[in-house]
């Protein structure tokens, strides 16, 4: 009890937090500064749906999650068109989607409520081998992706059109962007849990924004962000005998709440 | 037009049929129990043998703690004579659906509410302790008499069978509890402070009682402590659960898992007996 390290769950937990807190911020930026930040929440909920639906018909749950949130988070680029100015709507009738498939699919499964409750909240006590292995690879992916794309990324985080003028093949980047947001949040749904991930995007670059003046500062700045959260996190739920899941989210929203009210002084 | 009327009469005759009493209905005789998940439906059926049709509305493998019955589920249960349930908050869903069943004119049974031993932490899964599970065919045995009097002396007959199945399963226990070597069992679910209370064991549950989250990494830390220090050979899971928590225990410590069944559901059929006798095996093995 007294050496945190001595058990083999928590490094697993410490790994898989620290390559998250990594590749989060990654993706959170870019939707964040693209007025998206709650496409992360649609597609967790929809994950949820996916999750059902895996362990419904007997497939990893993961499997089932990236292939519901794949489609929602593209679901919601077509839908956001149809709406005009009102594009935000978009999200919210995809995430409302989601909810209503998780609450039925999950009255078919056997057993359904403790597997279900345990990817809403995240089991990072308990991930095996398998799920460790797909996190380094996803978040590989994400940080190799992000820093190959970083211009590209960039500019079309800021104006689409000029981006566009400018050569940079705007629909491909911003179809390789919501792509990683949907597997970021299905396999973290496993790790952190599919309610949690969606602040793990945002919390730590609404924190750096406020502390940051470019976009290079403001990455490296979130990423700091995210693993004081998560690591900080993990030590406090391990000593107070709190959730984990919980505990990163609420460290995260208090220092942002700290960094709100510092930022007003000046 | 003419076809909105056939439907409208369709229907109205429908509404007509389901008031109907029983005797006259869906071409059974027998009375009909509802029973509120596979325990009760189980208990229920070694009692009810042929003279009645039981039904269980949650689904065997389905989670009865977490369990909303459909609407669809409601209406069928209102129609019912006899509805069977265990009570302390095994079946919360029942609290708001008993009073909407008394105005119906069906007869609820809580079996749980006379069991003659409840744990100090209200534990449940009462029918875990072979005593309980008799008290509570008793209590179903009665309200089985009471919507069909005429087959009264039958229940009774196979009340009596179950009671000398309860006794011996009992002795077993007792016999098999003091041999054991150890004491402590650690269970994913907190299930079986019944069967502990009975024979003496002590239980260590990862989740708590019902069922739902994971635990906290402190938790975990304790949990895996223990079965260095005291040499845990094996811990027990559930069927049908696909928890990863234990999996990740066993692999961190070496030990083995090993299934113990707190009788909410049986995707396999099984008997309220079969599964005892199953859960007595594991124990003997984990802590013999």
């Amino acid at each position: 009890m007294d050496n945190i390290f001595a058990y083999s769950f928590m490094l697993k937990a410490f790994a898989a937090a620290v390559l998250i807190a990594a590749a989060a911020p990654c993706i959170g930026l870019p939707i964040v500064l693209k007025r998206f930040s709650a496409i992360g929440d649609a597609a967790s909920h929809s994950a949820l749906g996916g999750i059902a639906f895996g362990l419904l018909i007997g497939i990893n749950p993961i499997i089932g999650a990236v292939l519901f949130s794949v489609a929602a988070v593209f679901g919601i680029e077509g839908l956001r068109k149809r709406f005009g100015s009102y594009s935000e709507i978009a999200t919210v009738i995809v995430m409302s989607a989601g909810i209503g498939l998780t609450a039925v699919l999950s009255g078919f499964i056997k057993n359904g409520s403790a597997n279900i409750s345990s990817f809403m909240f995240g089991s990072i006590v308990a991930i095996s081998d398998f799920e460790l292995i797909l996190t380094v690879i996803l978040c590989a992916v994400i940080i190799g992706v992000t820093l190959l794309l970083y211009k590209e990324i960039f500019a079309i985080t800021f104006d689409e059109e000029a981006a566009g003028l400018c050569g940079i093949p705007v629909k491909a980047v911003n179809f390789v962007l919501m792509l990683l947001t949907a597997l970021t949040v299905s396999v973290a749904s496993r790790i952190v849990g599919a309610l949690m991930i969606s602040s793990l995007l945002v919390i730590p670059t609404a924190a750096a924004m406020l502390v940051s003046g470019s976009y290079r500062g403001t990455l490296a700045r979130s990423i700091v962000f995210a693993e004081l959260f998560t690591i900080s996190g993990l030590f406090i739920s391990y000593y107070f005998d709190l959730r984990p899941g919980g505990t990163i989210v609420l460290i995260g929203t208090a220092v942002l709440a700290a960094a709100a009210l510092l930022k007003k002084r000046k | 037009m003419k076809h909105i009327r056939i439907l409208a009469a369709a229907a109205a005759a429908a509404m007509l049929a389901s008031c109907a009493p029983a005797a006259e209905r869906g071409g059974s005789d027998k009375i009909q129990v509802y029973t509120s998940f596979y325990a009760m439906y189980d208990l229920t059926r070694m009692i009810a043998g042929d003279r009645a049709d039981v039904y269980n509305i949650c689904p065997a493998g389905t989670e009865p703690h977490d369990f909303e019955p459909t609407a669809a589920e409601m209406a069928r249960l209102t129609e019912a004579d006899v509805f069977i349930y265990s009570g302390m908050s095994m079946e919360p869903w029942t609290d708001s659906v008993t009073e909407t069943l008394s105005d119906s004119g069906v007869i609820a049974a809580e079996t749980s509410a006379d069991v003659p031993n409840v744990t100090e932490n209200y534990d449940p899964h009462v029918w875990l302790d072979p005593e309980n599970a008799y008290a509570q065919m008793e209590a179903i045995a009665d309200a089985l008499t009471a919507a069909d009097p005429d087959n009264g002396g039958y229940y009774a007959e196979r009340l009596g069978e179950c009671r000398e199945k309860t006794e011996k399963l009992d002795g077993d226990y007792k016999a098999a509890a003091e041999s054991f070597a150890s004491h402590v069992i650690i269970t994913s679910h907190e299930a079986y402070m019944n069967l502990c209370d009975a024979y003496g064991l002590i239980q260590m549950g990862i989740n708590g009682v019902d069922n739902a989250d994971d635990p906290t990494p402190t938790r975990m830390a304790e949990i895996e402590d223990f079965i260095e220090t005291n040499g845990v050979g094996y811990i027990f899971t559930e069927p049908l659960s696909s928890s990863s928590i234990v999996d990740t225990i066993a692999a961190d410590t070496g030990c083995g898992v090993l299934v113990l069944d707190p009788f909410e559901g049986s995707a396999e059929d099984k008997d309220y007996f079969t599964v005892m006798y199953e859960n007595l095996e594991a124990l003997k093995t984990a802590l013999s």
